[in-house]
């Protein structure tokens, strides 16, 4: 990677980071932030049932747990799959992600180093069943002070990756 | 955990032992093990969002801001959360410390589809953007295109496209 690219890319946050702080009103964030970057160039698909937009994969060294994990205990659709390979989506395709094998080029992902935090709108229920189902939570969630409807716990996958589960019960 | 970790590795063998015995769509309705329901219900916000860590912050933000085109979503110090204009997705990343390193390169990569392949490389380069290998048919004639980039602290960025698609 040429030093001089990742030397403009750095620029190039400094300038709009540093206006926008201070910036505290949501609707003036929104303002900002939709006018600071370039035109996304990316066309995206229509059908979603045949296809996808992004998917990040991480790599596993236990494929095959990680892979029970998300289909049987999360319930999560397996879009597509090959050996030492899966791709998964929600029902209503509003999450892709993929899981591949470690392999001679490639090392597992270590824990630490990445987490995925789902944003929902039933905490309650979806914790009631994932615990059915066998899940073992870290932190089960739960709301963030007395009476709050907001929600936070999180959990491991097989492969000791974080999910956190954020949740708000009010949430539309 | 282990005992967590065994259980799962025998529901993933047991779909995966099916998957194998699997030609048709017919032995996939029939062979399949029906999956249980997904139980989380999302609202109208964000739905999720996959974190990594780097260890140039400002370079991965500008790089996917001002050239890859991305919205902020949310961002505080050392965070930020970045969504495509549409809402199509969502994906964050942190400033790497002691506690949590940078995500390793080889472990991690985005995979965009995409159906436009020849303008995004040609708007991705006027920015700035450098190729690894510039998408191009996968044989001659063909609409499937492929390609892949870095960011700037290395992650890969799969860019698959088929300019056949809707």
């Amino acid at each position: 990677m040429i030093e001089e690219y990742i030397k403009k890319c750095r620029e190039l946050a400094k300038q709009h980071l540093d206006r926008a702080d201070g910036i505290e009103d949501d609707d003036e964030f929104d303002r900002f932030w939709e006018k600071v970057p370039p035109p996304f160039p990316i066309e995206f698909p229509k059908n979603k049932d045949n296809c996808w937009d992004l998917t990040i994969e991480y790599c596993v060294s236990d494929f095959l747990a990680e892979f029970g994990f998300f289909a049987f205990l999360m319930g999560i659709d397996v879009k597509g799959y090959d050996k030492g390979y899966a791709m998964f989506k929600s029902p209503g395709n509003d999450v892709f992600f993929s899981i591949w094998e470690e392999n001679k080029s490639s090392t597992a992902t270590p824990p630490d180093c990445l987490r995925l935090v789902f944003w929902m709108k039933n905490p309650v229920e979806a914790t009631k069943v994932l615990k059915e189902r066998g899940v073992i939570f870290d932190v089960e969630p739960k709301p963030v002070a007395e009476g709050a409807t907001f929600f936070q716990g999180h959990l491991r996958t097989p492969n000791g990756i974080l999910v956190q589960l954020w949740g708000d019960s009010s949430m539309k | 955990m282990s005992e967590f970790a065994d259980k799962c590795r025998e529901l993933g063998k047991a779909r995966w032992d099916a998957a194998a015995k699997i030609q048709s769509r017919e032995d996939y309705e029939k062979l399949w093990p029906k999956a249980p329901k997904f139980p989380i219900e999302f609202g109208k916000c964000w739905t999720h969002t996959v974190e990594y860590y780097v260890d140039d912050f400002l370079a991965e933000v500008g790089f996917f801001i001002d050239m890859m085109g991305l919205e902020a979503n949310a961002y505080q110090d050392e965070y930020v959360m970045l969504k495509s204009p549409g809402n199509e997705f969502y994906f964050s990343f942190w400033k790497a410390d002691e506690n949590a390193p940078a995500t390793l390169p080889k472990t991690f990569r985005m995979l965009f589809m995409v159906k436009n392949p020849v303008e995004l490389t040609k708007t991705l380069k006027e920015r700035g953007v450098e190729f690894i290998e510039e998408p191009k048919p996968v044989q001659e004639g063909s609409t499937w295109y492929q390609g892949k980039l870095q960011t700037p602290n290395g992650i890969a960025i799969h860019i698959w496209g088929d300019t056949s698609m809707e």
